[in-house]
């Protein structure tokens, strides 16, 4: 049997096989080229967080895109060792404990994250390589005086710290200041302040001057939230859907559901039709209410878009990307780290 | 990738892991076998659950089965025919031309059934069928309680018989419901929601028959009604799911849960515990929050690679623990996962692909 089904390269998106998550090229090489623009007039350089795709042919195209590109950010070993055939600078962005882990992190040459003394406890027996400090810029922020001895103490090579805001908040401001300017002679680094989280492009020019890398998650692939924060964007990415039942008046179902579109953090939004309300999505359903006009107007096998949620768990559901141009298929993307988990 | 190999104590499990304890699936599948074996119905295993025709074969040879298999979707029936099964029901509908000659082609492999709520689609499935020279099952889908597919009332389903009858290339075979449940609080008010939502589906197969029809098939049922459904002779075959696997929903029935994601403690702090499994390895849909087996805890926070939880009892818990995380929908845990790792007495026995995985078309 064919599987998985693609269809051929001038394909019209309409005529996908359905459920199928579409990439519009020329709109992600536009928001690629708004990144550029904006990182050219700061002295930021870029990391991609390809967690948030998992795929080597979008990172192919973020790095040709944006020349300020200073490697990449993975949340794991396995994504790591998909990625290192297109960077050699990888920080693993997540806490590393077993052993086979940090020697695998040794073998690729990447980085860990820490952020705790325990984590740090942990390892110490059994990985002595150069590692990355994050702190997470929230309410309960804490990284106390006991931590820089602790580090000093045990000789750690501290490769950056990483900064972790959900979007940029400028009352968090200060925070960043006050470590900036009190720890980094400390611990002996000069370079490698990283600012990560769901940052606006036009918040970029807002992080303190001395950060030196940014860290982007979702761009050029968008989301509801990703549009709603950056407004200047065109919307990249869709999943298309078919009319599968009509039984009643005030309802259709669609042939996607949870497995393809996760709802974990929102409903998906539908395009295009004005009355459209979810009313929830079963696994393999999306049911749909809407008013006797659009009802109407709809027929069984009719194709309707949603716009994704968060598209970062999204892209975890998929095996690959059905890439348009002018509305014509031109290539699949395989998500080629999708389920790599350890 | 990293492979945890056969042999692996489960202490030396790389995580996050999907797990399968096999004695409890084999129990669950057991107790089902039990009820079925010797009963005027048998089951016909759902694998949209377990995408793998590894785990359904376990479930179809321990008996009280009729050898069928339920998909949700075409490809998924791809998986099981490819997986030697050769008597599959697509427990929804099929409605795009492409997917419709797929399922004919399927059809000259296996006795393929599909569900049907709509005459245009009817007709279409017939006129796709005459083209491939194959003739397709179908069965009419009753809504009883989810209000998606399903037809809304008993005279649509005898006039979709009807015309099911009179085309050429689809063989009408009878009705089909699928339900679910959302909580109770008692096994008498659970036997009485069981009741109300199959009678629903059963007015229909009635109301067919009274127009002068044969209902040869009435699949109906599912884990929450496993043995409801042996008190009715009209019902000819159960569409169970979740009770092979079991999730967090059915804590009432008489199941274990044998799917669990295997996760190690990165950080402690004062109450919180967090662990490396988050969003995309466990499905957390509609509130519904996954749960760490044998802690009183709630979940704080549930990012894409980790998750927080506050732990509500008084076990202490350190860096490096492991800790097994339950779903509240399996369904969405399996599709997260291309493969599971089977463990008996805490030592894995074999790792399988999940086929089924990822087909959504």
């Amino acid at each position: 049997m064919e599987r998985p089904i693609k269809k051929d390269p001038g394909t019209h998106y309409t005529k996908l096989d359905t459920p199928s998550l579409i990439l519009d090229l020329d709109a992600a090489k536009t928001n690629l080229t708004l990144i550029s623009t904006k990182l050219n007039s700061l002295k930021l350089k870029v990391r991609w967080n390809v967690n948030s795709h998992l795929t080597k042919d979008i990172l192919s195209l973020q790095m040709k895109s944006v020349s300020d590109t200073k490697g990449i950010s993975v949340t794991n070993i396995s994504q790591a060792s998909v990625f290192s055939s297109l960077s050699d600078d990888i920080i693993v962005n997540n806490v590393v404990l077993s052993e086979s882990k940090l020697s695998s992190i040794t073998e690729l040459n990447a980085s860990p994250v820490y952020s705790s003394i325990l984590q740090l406890n942990k390892i110490k027996s059994i990985y002595s390589g150069g590692l990355y400090i994050k702190i997470r810029i929230d309410s309960d922020f804490k990284f106390e005086s006991d931590v820089i001895k602790y580090l000093l103490n045990e000789n750690y090579s501290i490769k950056g710290i990483i900064f972790e805001f959900y979007k940029y908040e400028k009352s968090k401001n200060h925070v960043v200041q006050k470590f900036l300017n009190n720890y980094p002679s400390t611990l002996n680094i000069t370079d490698n302040f990283i600012a990560s989280g769901d940052i606006a492009i036009d918040d970029y020019e807002k992080l303190d001057p001395n950060f030196t890398e940014i860290i982007i998650d979702k761009l050029p692939l968008t989301d509801i939230d990703c549009i709603e924060s950056n407004p200047q964007v065109k919307e990249s990415v869709k999943v298309l859907t078919t009319v599968l039942s009509k039984p009643d008046s005030e309802r259709i179902i669609l042939d996607t559901g949870q497995k393809a579109v996760n709802i974990d953090y929102g409903f998906p939004k539908v395009k295009n039709i004005q009355s459209a309300q979810i009313g929830y999505l079963s696994a393999e359903h999306t049911n749909i209410e809407l008013n006797d006009q659009d009802h109407s107007a709809l027929n069984i096998g009719d194709k309707i878009e949603l716009i994704p949620s968060d598209i970062s768990s999204i892209m975890n559901q998929f095996n690959f990307l059905s890439v348009v141009k002018n509305d014509k298929l031109i290539s699949t993307y395989e998500i080629t780290a999708r389920g790599a988990y350890k | 990738m990293m492979i945890n190999k056969i042999g692996t104590n489960l202490k030396n499990i790389e995580t996050p892991e999907l797990i399968i304890d096999l004695d409890i699936l084999d129990a669950n599948v057991n107790t089902v076998s039990k009820a079925y074996s010797d009963s005027h119905l048998k089951m016909r295993a759902h694998t949209k659950n377990l995408k793998s025709p590894y785990l359904a074969r376990r479930q179809v040879e321990a008996g009280g089965s009729n050898g069928g298999v339920c998909t949700a979707k075409v490809s998924e029936a791809e998986v099981m025919v490819e997986g030697g099964f050769d008597n599959i029901l697509i427990a929804n509908q099929v409605v795009s031309d492409d997917k419709i000659e797929r399922l004919c082609s399927l059809a000259k492999f296996a006795d393929m059934k599909v569900g049907i709520d709509n005459i245009d689609n009817l007709n279409n499935l017939s006129k796709f069928a005459i083209k491939h020279n194959v003739i397709l099952g179908v069965l009419v889908e009753i809504n009883t309680s989810m209000f998606r597919c399903g037809v809304r009332s008993p005279d649509l389903a005898v006039e979709l018989a009807k015309r099911a009858i009179e085309l050429e290339g689809v063989n009408f075979k009878g009705v089909m419901s699928h339900q679910s449940i959302k909580g109770y609080t008692t096994e008498e008010e659970r036997w009485k929601i069981g009741e109300e939502y199959i009678d629903i589906c059963l007015e229909s197969k009635r109301a067919i028959e009274e127009a002068g029809m044969d209902v040869e098939i009435v699949s109906t049922g599912e884990t929450f009604t496993f043995d409801i459904v042996l008190k009715y002779p009209e019902i000819t075959e159960v569409q169970g799911g979740t009770y092979a696997l079991m999730d967090l929903n059915y804590p009432y029935m008489p199941f274990d849960i044998a799917v669990k994601v295997l996760t190690t403690i990165v950080d402690v702090d004062d109450d919180k515990i967090t662990i490396d499994a988050g969003n995309k390895c466990i499905a957390a849909p509609n509130n519904a929050t996954p749960l760490i087996e044998g802690v009183k805890s709630d979940l704080v926070e549930m990012g894409l690679d980790y998750s927080v939880h506050k732990i509500l009892d008084d076990k202490k818990y350190n860096i490096g623990d492991k800790v097994y995380l339950l779903t509240t929908h399996e369904d969405g845990l399996m599709n997260r996962w291309d493969k599971f790792v089977g463990i008996r007495d805490e030592i894995v026995e074999g790792s399988w692909d999940i086929l089924g995985r990822g087909c959504h078309h």
